[in-house]
This record gives structure tokens, C-alpha cells and sequence, in this order.
């Protein structure tokens, strides 16, 4: 039977579901007799017998095999491998065993590596493959007509739906025990609404209506936070639930058994709710799906494939958890095993090591101001390239069968094994020649061509970042700071090698960080710069794109102290009139679209011109922008969609004690019984900024119609985003400034 | 895991912070003075970073010596070019 490989999860106790995507469109259920292993390393065997015998029951069975124990061994040891009967319950029972014995008598490995991700390991396949499968007795034989590293691959037509429920609410937000007013279901083929009968008759149509027409994606906004739930209780409400079935396989829809979790990550509280999982049918739920929201399809597809990951796992999967999935199917390649908890420590570092050692990439202070005539010139996945052509990895920095190594770390002069290849350049190998690749043939190609191109270098670019910090991160199986620090110390060495390259050509530096340069040399043209780009790469050895020239380009101060400059705040216009916009308001994802879109607005218009002199004088139409935009908040001509703030909450509802913008709108949103999480977003416009109470602001979801929001402080708040790209081409324009053009403009004192 | 040795631009911070009570015994306009000081030794914090010294306030004067070295040139450069202009006919 061929096909592609399109979704599979645990079955029954011993099984494996695959479902494989026909050349005729349909999908065929399969099962495999198969079930995952998990590895017990032990120093003295005999302390296994009795605990084997224990957990007996959950075993298929054991066999004494050899494994690279720690991605630091240079020979394999014997280890036990356990072969659960029952997928499902591999970490229960590794649990269990490791309480048999005292802490640390067991060294357990691949306990939690999804089962379904080490069937794609083991039999060397991924998501969207194109395989033929036979079924030999109980198990499937599978022969791979496919290539992880094909740049061009078929992928099977597929059915995609997007489904919505349209909610009779009683309260100003939608709650469970709100009745179904209809259903939407909207794909290629058109829009079907559901909204005959009572709500049980809408149910079974929406079940009959999936069925028919058997979608590979049901796509939601808040399928696992909210839609998916909400269907369940609607079906359990009207005595419908064991008939709730949006699958292929027949399963029940149902609430899971766990919460959402919350977790901080970048200074940022973020929540993550549980997903709701079809069978066989892949459930896409746009609000927490980071590789479909970025990078749609295409991303998904590239990142499943190349992650060997099932693709309901890998839309939620944040990428490093992606990321980790690619190495673990490279320490299964090569006999490593994956610690359950992993307990690789940094080396000794004496105090004056750890403060050489302890860096950053390097930063050149940006000259604070507007420059004209600047280019830009980046690295190409300048990390990535490091650890890959380095050999930068947790075993392989300061290894101790290479101590005359070569290669050896900048500043630190760490030795870097020179025998074996590491497991993170070896996973992140396919990354880096993908992504190249894919760069090429989206800069050679038009329309869908490239937009796919571009969708697929676009989730590569993200798994080469996150592979850097996955090296210093406390909970990666096969990260170790002294990597992370090596790569940080190779950065350093070539920022600085570059910037003498430069200095040595005539270029002024202008700005530097980590792996961009800005430089300025007077009369400089294009070819000067690709000379200079040329000289860097072949001095470097590290590969360079040139950006462009800059019309303009203005570096920002900081907003708490107009002295000092901000690295990553600026903005400037290409000589084809393209703009690069970092770090301002409108690049914010926290900005009232209004702001955004006044902003940019602007920044048009500054584009137009071909100097500074030539900016400056534009400045009095960029003002008649936030004149314009200033009356109609004034005067309420914008929706009040486009004013709403987003911000994630920082802490639970009941953590809050001070009356703050934020707090205001959650304090509403719980009274109107909406139960919020540290780390969820929740969206609100200002109502009243100076009050006191919970009418400082309004959740947008309570908005109906026009929100009385607080246009003075509005303005305010535009005057302070527009002097940020206006003051530094008119220091008059500052946002006391601008409010007082405001104010002469209407003639009508605000205050 | 993580960082250990806080940025030398946050060390930096950290330092200005220690010198809070010295800044609040300065007569008003002194502390405009003291508070550029600090300002410029700033100006330099990739360099002093890169220079990577047990005492964070070593870097931040090492900056501020530079930076008054740089001062001082521009202004022996401009008394020369004003003399320079007087003896000229």
C-alpha cells in the first residue's frame, strides 16, 4: 500500500495507529504490534532483578543491549532495555521502578520520548513521508520513498476545514452554559452553516457534516482553550456526549484529564492550555499553534518532517521542544540514549574563567541619532553556523581525548573534540543546509513558489535560534553551558575580526550586534560594500547577506535616558524605499493596531525621501498624520477594536493589589465568571485612566458596539508613539510637543 | 545553568546604584555633573565588558579616564587652532 504517513498515536495496549494518506484521497487505518522501550543503566546488574520482577507485569519484556549511556562516552556500555506492553503508561512505570531502589541506584533513559515520536525514529520515517507499507503478520513493514533532506517533496492533496460556533451568550462572555446558536463550517469548497434544529440537532449534524466530508485538518481560533470544551459540555448538556465524535477513529470528543499550565519564559509569563486531539484527523487550533500562526502549512509540514514529530504535536510544540525531538532522533541513530533527568554539570571554572567566559555576543554601542548613506551587512545564520562548522556541543567542548586539540575556543582556548561529530551539529546539520538551500529558491522564484520557500526557511531560521539557547537551557537532555559560552566566545571573535576588517576598508562603524554590522564610509556604493562583505567572509570563513544601503537610518536613545542609546530601537528607510522597523511601538505586539497603523503611516512617508534634509522636511505632513488620527480619537471615528491593548497577565487574577489598567480589566472578566491563568492574554481598552476603580478599563470582549475609552489619554499615548520616529528629525517634536500642536489644532484645551 | 556574572551593562547600573549616597551629598548642580560622569563611562560599556575586570568599577574608569583623555585632546586641538587663528594675519 503506498502513501503518505500522515498521523499516529498508541492504541490499544501493544499497538501502534498509523493512518496513511492514499493517492486517491482517502485515509487508511493500519496498526502495528509494537510498543516503545525505555533503558535502565545500573552499576551493579543484580540490583535489578527484584525491581524487574515487580514491575514484571507492565513488560513485554527485557534484553541486556549496549548504549552510549552519557552523550559524553566515547564507548558503549550494557544497559537494560525494557519493552512496555502498554505505550501509554511508559512513564508510570519507569516511575515506578525508580522508587524500587534509592535515589540514583537507576539511570533511566527514553522514559519520556513520546512513543509515537520513537516509532518514527525506529523505523526511520516522519510525518508527510511517502512510504509503502506492507502488513507482514502483525507488524508493518515500511519501505521510504522519501528524503528528509528533499527540498522539493509531494505532499498529498489535503481537506482542510475551519470550524467556528457562533454562541447564543447570556453574559458578555461566552460561557459553557450558553446554548449553540449555530455552527460554521468553511473550507475551499465553501461555507456551510449549521442552524436548524435544536442545539442536539445541530450537534449530530456537525458530527454527520465531518464525517461526509472526512477533513484531514479541522482548524480553530481556541479549539483547546475554549471551542472544543465548550462542544463537549453543549453535548454532555443535552445527553448527547457519547455520540460526539469528530475523528477518524471513532473517539469520543472529551475534556482532558489535566489543566493548562502556566510557565515563564523571557521574562514573560505565558499559559499553555491542554489540547484537544482528533484521531487520525489533525486538529490545528491557530491561537496556540506557533509553527501554523508563523509559517502556516508549509512551516508545519517542514518542521514535522524534519523533527520527526506527528503533526497534532508538533503544531502546539514550542520549538525547542521541536528542536528537541531532531536531536533525540539522532541520539537514537547513533545509539546514544536520552537521560529521563538529565545531570551533565558544567566544568570547574575558576572566578576569573567564569568572567571571561560569561559573555554575550559582542555589541558595538550604536551612534545615537539619524545617518544617512549606512549599510547593513548580516550574518547568515551566524549561531547555527558556528555550532555546526565548530563542532560546538556539549561533549565536544573541552573533551578529554583531544586536549592538543586545534580547534580551540576564542579568548577561552577550551579544546573542541576534533574526533567526533557532536549531536548538536549533527542535528543541526539538516537545518542549516535546508534553510540555505530554501533561501536560494525563494530569492529565484515568484507567488506560491516562494511563499512556500519562505514559510519552510522561516521555521528552519527559528530551530537554528532556539538549538543556541537549548545549549544553556537547565532542562535540555543534551545542553551544557560551557557550549553555549563557546559559541558566544566564537561570536565575539568574529563581530570584532569584522569590525577591524571594516576600519581597515575605511568604513566608519556605526552600529554592531552580535552577528549584524551597520558601517558608513563616504561615497560608498554597493560594490564597496560587497567588497567588503567579500573580504569578511573569506577573513571570517562565516558566510554574509548584504541588506542594503540605508537612505536613512535613525538609531534611538533610550526612553528612560535620552543620553544613552538602545541597541535594538531603530528604524530606517532602504534606497528602494523599504523600510526596517525594530523595537518601536508599531513592531510591538502589545500596540492598539490604531497606534500601529498611525505609526507606519509616518514611517511611509519619511521612506519617500532620499535624505535627511529630505525627511525633515516631510515632518509637517508626518504631524498632519498625528493630527488626523488625534481628532478622530477625539472624535471616536476608530473602531474600538483597533485601541485595544494586549498583554499577557503576569500573575493569577487573585495575586493582583494595586488597582492597576491591567487589573481593572481582569477584575471584570472574573466577575463575569471567566477563569483566567497566570500567562493568558487578555485584551482591554482604557476607559478611564485616571479613576480609581475597575472602570479604569474595559475588556474588549465586553465592548458592544462603541466603548466610551478615554480619548484624552489617547492622545497621549499616540502623541508619545509618533514623537518616537518624529523627534529625530525634528526635535520639536517631542510628545509635549506634538500635544501642543494638538491642542492648537482644535483650539479646545484637552486638559 | 544560565548566567552567572550579570552583564557588564547591568553591573554597570548596579555600580551607578552604590554610589547613590555620594550623589545625594553633591550640591544640586554637582549631581548634573555626576550623573554625565557616569553617563559617559556608558559610552564604553562594550569596551570595558571586553576588558573583563574583577572590580566593575575598574571598567567604568577605565571608560572615564578615556573618555576625559579624548576631551582633553579636543580641547588642546581647538585652543591650538584658536592660537593658531590670532597669530594668523
Amino acid at each position: 500500500m503506498k502513501g503518505w504517513l500522515f498521523d499516529l498515536y498508541p492504541g490499544k495496549p501493544g499497538e501502534m495507529v498509523v493512518w496513511l494518506k492514499l493517492d486517491d484521497g482517502r485515509a487508511e487505518r493500519l496498526v502495528d504490534h509494537w510498543s516503545p522501550s525505555f533503558f535502565i543503566g545500573t552499576d551493579h546488574a543484580s540490583d535489578l532483578t527484584m525491581p524487574l520482577q515487580t514491575i514484571g507485569k507492565e513488560l513485554a519484556w527485557t534484553r541486556v543491549v549496549h548504549r552510549l549511556e552519557r552523550v559524553t562516552d566515547s564507548a558503549k556500555t550494557e544497559v537494560v532495555e525494557a519493552k512496555v506492553r502498554d505505550a501509554k503508561r511508559i512513564q508510570q512505570v519507569a516511575g515506578r521502578l525508580e522508587r524500587l531502589g534509592p535515589y540514583g541506584t537507576f539511570r533511566l533513559y527514553n522514559v519520556d520520548i513520546s512513543p509515537s515520536q520513537s516509532y518514527l525514529y525506529e523505523h526511520e520515517v516522519f510525518p508527510l513521508a511517502r512510504c509503502e507499507v506492507t502488513q507482514v503478520g502483525e507488524r508493518l513493514q515500511w519501505d521510504l520513498h522519501d528524503d528528509v533532506m528533499d527540498y522539493e517533496y509531494a505532499v498529498p492533496p489535503l481537506r482542510k476545514v475551519q470550524l467556528d460556533v457562533i454562541i447564543d451568550k447570556e453574559g458578555k462572555v461566552p460561557r459553557p452554559t450558553d446554548r449553540v446558536k449555530g455552527i460554521t463550517l468553511e473550507s475551499d469548497a465553501g461555507k456551510i452553516t449549521i442552524d436548524r434544529g435544536n442545539e442536539a440537532d445541530m450537534l449530530f449534524e456537525l458530527v454527520r457534516i465531518v464525517r461526509d466530508a472526512d477533513p484531514d485538518f479541522i482548524i480553530t481560533s481556541d479549539g483547546d482553550s475554549f471551542l472544543f470544551p465548550y462542544l463537549v459540555k453543549r453535548a454532555e448538556t443535552n445527553g448527547i456526549a457519547d455520540r460526539l465524535t469528530l475523528d477518524r477513529d471513532g473517539a469520543l470528543l472529551h475534556l482532558p484529564s489535566k489543566g493548562g499550565t502556566s510557565y515563564f519564559s523571557y521574562g514573560r509569563t505565558h499559559y499553555k492550555p491542554s489540547s484537544m486531539k482528533l484521531y487520525g484527523r489533525i486538529h490545528i487550533d491557530s491561537n496556540t499553534s506557533f509553527s501554523y500562526s508563523e509559517n502556516g502549512f508549509e512551516g508545519l509540514f517542514e518542521l514535522s518532517r524534519i523533527c520527526r514529530m506527528p503533526m497534532h504535536t508538533s503544531s502546539r510544540a514550542s520549538i525547542g521542544k521541536a528542536l528537541s525531538s531532531l536531536q533525540f532522533y539522532h541520539a537514537s541513530k547513533g545509539g546514544l540514549l536520552v537521560p529521563w533527568k538529565p545531570t551533565l554539570v558544567e566544568s570547574f571554572k575558576d572566578r576569573n574563567e567564569l568572567m571571561v567566559a560569561d559573555r554575550g555576543g559582542f555589541i558595538f554601542e550604536p551612534k545615537m541619532g539619524v545617518h544617512e548613506g549606512v549599510g547593513e551587512l548580516d550574518f547568515s545564520a551566524l549561531y547555527p553556523n558556528i555550532m555546526y562548522r565548530k563542532n560546538i556541543s556539549a561533549e565536544t567542548v573541552r573533551c578529554p581525548c583531544c586536549p592538543d586539540s586545534k580547534n580551540r575556543v576564542p579568548e577561552l582556548g577550551w579544546n573542541v573534540c576534533e574526533k567526533k561529530k557532536g549531536i548538536v551539529p549533527r542535528a543541526i546539520e539538516i537545518i542549516v543546509k535546508k534553510r540555505l538551500r530554501y533561501k536560494e529558491l525563494k530569492n529565484n522564484s515568484k507567488g506560491e513558489d516562494h511563499d512556500r520557500y519562505n514559510a519552510r526557511q522561516a521555521v528552519l531560521k527559528w530551530l537554528g535560534v532556539t538549538t543556541f539557547g537549548y545549549l544553556g537551557f537547565n532542562n535540555a537532555k543534551f545542553g551544557r553551558i560551557d557550549a553555549h559560552i563557546a559559541v558566544c566566545a566564537w561570536d565575539r571573535k568574529v563581530l570584532v575580526d569584522s569590525v577591524r576588517i571594516a576600519e581597515r576598508m575605511g568604513f566608519e562603524i556605526v552600529h554592531g550586534i552580535v552577528d549584524s554590522l551597520w558601517v558608513r564610509k563616504e561615497g560608498a556604493q554597493k560594490e564597496d560594500y560587497l567588497e567588503l562583505k567579500s573580504n569578511i567572509e573569506s577573513e571570517t570563513g562565516f558566510a554574509m547577506s548584504f541588506e542594503g544601503i540605508y537612505k536613512w537610518v535613525t538609531f534611538l536613545p533610550s526612553k528612560v535616558d535620552p543620553d544613552m542609546p538602545v541597541l535594538n530601537r531603530y528604524f530606517g528607510a532602504y534606497a528602494d524605499g523599504e523600510l526596517k522597523v525594530r523595537g518601536i511601538e508599531a513592531r510591538r505586539h502589545d500596540t492598539p493596531l490604531a497606534f500601529t497603523k498611525c505609526q507606519m503611516e509616518i514611517l511611509r512617508i519619511l521612506a519617500k525621501a532620499d535624505s535627511v534634509d529630505g525627511a525633515k522636511r516631510r515632518v509637517p505632513e508626518c504631524v498632519g498624520v498625528f493630527l488626523r488620527y488625534a481628532t478622530s480619537l477625539e472624535h471616536r471615528g476608530i473602531p474600538t477594536a483597533e485601541l485595544a491593548f494586549r498583554t499577557n497577565l503576569s500573575k493569577g487574577p487573585g495575586e493582583y493589589t494595586t488597582m492597576t489598567i491591567q487589573h481593572a480589566a481582569v477584575k471584570q472578566l472574573v466577575r463575569e465568571g471567566v477563569e483566567l491563568h497566570a500567562g493568558e492574554g487578555i485584551r482591554y481598552v482604557i476607559t478611564d485612566y485616571e479613576g480609581r476603580d475597575s472602570r479604569r478599563a474595559t475588556p474588549l470582549d465586553f465592548v458592544d458596539g462603541e466603548a466610551p475609552y478615554d480619548s484624552k489619554r489617547y492622545v497621549k499615548l499616540l502623541a508619545e508613539a509618533c514623537s518616537s520616529v518624529l523627534e529625530p528629525f525634528d526635535k520639536r517634536c517631542t510628545a509635549e510637543g506634538l500635544m501642543a500642536a494638538y491642542r492648537r489644532h482644535t483650539a479646545v484645551p484637552l486638559a | 545553568m544560565g548566567r552567572t556574572v550579570p552583564s557588564f551593562r547591568i553591573a554597570e547600573a548596579q555600580e551607578v546604584a552604590g554610589w547613590k549616597a555620594f550623589r545625594k551629598a553633591l550640591p544640586g548642580k554637582d549631581r548634573a555633573a555626576f550623573d554625565q560622569m557616569t553617563g559617559a563611562a556608558r559610552l564604553y560599556t562594550s569596551a570595558s565588558s571586553a576588558a573583563v575586570r574583577p572590580s566593575r568599577f575598574e571598567g567604568m574608569a577605565m571608560a572615564l579616564i578615556f573618555h576625559h583623555q579624548k576631551l582633553l585632546a579636543r580641547a588642546i586641538r581647538s585652543a591650538l587652532e584658536i592660537r593658531q587663528g590670532e597669530g594668523s594675519p
